[in-house]
């Protein structure tokens, strides 16, 4: 059977932007993501330089860069604890199962609560943690 | 090649440089300078490790982009008037359609006439019926069995059958376009030859070794409720392609397995009467396989029938996970 000539649209990391109209969080997860691998980079071999020359111009580009890179972790740092959420619970927390079955199968139990609060709480200390750091280096 | 120790690597970089940042905060607090120091080289390390193989993952994709469409934009306006009858209005829709000769999208739009009953895919059908016949749509059931008439809809991948016109307008009209996921045929309709070749990667059938049993049925294969509850979501699956076109590492990479593969390899993978075990695991173990997946969740948010294969992909990522632990 002869084959219809098709045109190819895949293959652009452009394509991410789509998602912005109908997913917001899964557009900041996957551009914080793309931001990140090259941000990371630079972090380590500003990090690295300036533990060798103790400069205080390149510290504090050190202590800019690690405060960015810890805001640029914080979309995937909510996945790994949701994604553990989702697997413990069989997708009933933070899950898209269907309804009907979700209705009629899902047990609703109280450690649930827990799952579901799980990524949260690890969000707090995270953020915490960056206003400690941010008053401990720049107050 | 199997995936596993490539990806236990960048997981462990990933959940421990948060673990290091942290701990420096708070050595940064209570300890002398030396130790932050020390922590600072470890968080070095690992942000080079976890750049480097980000970078790795993401100039792996086999991305041979053809030129970006040009989109001929929406001057063009059809607009047959229909006698409106009683409770109806008219709404615009905006079509982007693939134009195959020019290469390039051009919108054109159509004023119809709906009620609060007609869907996206009824919209489409009355244009093509009443005003252009020209403009192609692929749809069969009409009712969101069959998976036909998947588009995308205000830049949401949706099922023009179950979408509703009147709670889709937006600025006075509806965006309608094609899913661009999928190699594009003609207007609305895209080629699903890739995305079949890619659900038979996964073997998407139960395997019995049991073949007289297979060729003279003398017994039933039993299940539990609690075993059937296992697979049941995902055998939901329609194969309508939602879920790939609004998956952005399919988008952005060609080889990617996608969501709809990996959530029945997961299906058939937890059905008590497939006997094909850890093969099913090795099959799938691979970087444009289930490790290709970024878990952005996109995935579910569209699927029409829930059957959530962002979870799938998860649990199968931690049961090859166990599998690798178990074995080292």
């Amino acid at each position: 059977m002869e084959k219809e000539e098709a045109y190819d649209l895949r293959g652009r990391q452009s394509s991410i932007i789509r998602l912005a109209r109908f997913d917001l969080d899964s557009f900041v997860h996957m551009l914080f993501y793309r931001i990140l691998v090259f941000a990371a980079l630079l972090t380590a071999v500003v990090l690295v330089v300036n533990l060798l020359l103790q400069n205080i111009g390149l510290t504090l580009i050190a202590k800019v860069l690690v405060l960015i890179v810890w805001i640029l972790f914080t979309p995937q740092l909510f996945s790994v604890f949701k994604a553990v959420s989702l697997v413990s619970t069989n997708g009933a927390v933070f899950g898209h199962l269907n309804e009907a079955f979700v209705r009629a199968r899902v047990e609703k139990k109280g450690i649930y609560l827990l799952y579901k609060a799980l990524p949260y709480a690890a969000m707090a200390f995270w953020f915490g943690g960056f206003v400690v750091l941010l008053y401990l280096w720049f107050a | 090649m199997k995936a596993s120790r490539y990806i236990v690597l960048l997981y462990a970089t990933m959940v421990l440089v948060p673990f290091l940042l942290f701990i420096t905060m708070l050595a940064t607090a209570f300890a002398d300078s030396a130790l932050v120091r020390l922590l600072e080289a470890l968080i070095a390390v690992g942000l080079f490790v976890y750049g480097i193989m980000g970078i790795v993952e993401l100039f792996a994709y086999k991305s041979a982009p053809e030129k970006n469409l040009q989109v001929v934009s929406g001057n063009e306006v059809v607009s047959i008037q229909i006698p409106k009858q009683k409770n109806e209005r008219r709404i615009r829709m905006q079509v982007k359609r693939f134009d195959k000769d020019n290469k390039e999208f051009r919108e054109v739009s159509y004023v119809v006439n709906a009620n609060r009953f007609t869907t996206v895919l009824d919209g489409l059908i009355s244009i093509k019926s009443e005003q252009d016949s020209s403009l192609s749509v692929r749809y069969s059931c009409r009712m969101g069995i069959c998976g036909s008439c998947g588009i995308v809809v205000n830049g949401k991948p949706s099922l023009a059958c179950e979408t509703c016109l009147f709670d889709s307008v937006k600025d006075e009209k509806v965006e309608v376009e094609p899913m661009q996921a999928h190699p594009l045929l003609k207007d609305l309709v895209t080629d699903f030859d890739d995305f079949f070749e890619k659900h038979m990667q996964v073997q998407p059938s139960l395997y019995r070794k049991d073949s007289k049993e297979q060729t003279r049925a003398a017994s039933l294969y039993k299940q539990t409720n609690k075993e059937l509850e296992k697979y049941l979501p995902f055998s939901y699956c329609i194969m309508c392609g939602l879920c790939m076109d609004a998956c952005p590492v399919v988008n952005s990479n060609k080889e990617f397995v996608g969501p709809q593969a990996l959530s029945q390899a997961y299906r058939y993978y937890k059905d008590s009467r497939d006997q094909m075990g850890e093969k099913r695991l090795n099959i799938i173990d691979k970087l444009d396989s289930v490790w290709g997946c970024e878990f952005a969740g996109a995935c579910s948010e569209v699927c029409p029938k829930g059957v959530d294969p962002a979870t799938a992909i998860q649990a199968l990522k931690f049961d090859i996970f166990k599998d690798y632990l178990a074995k080292e």
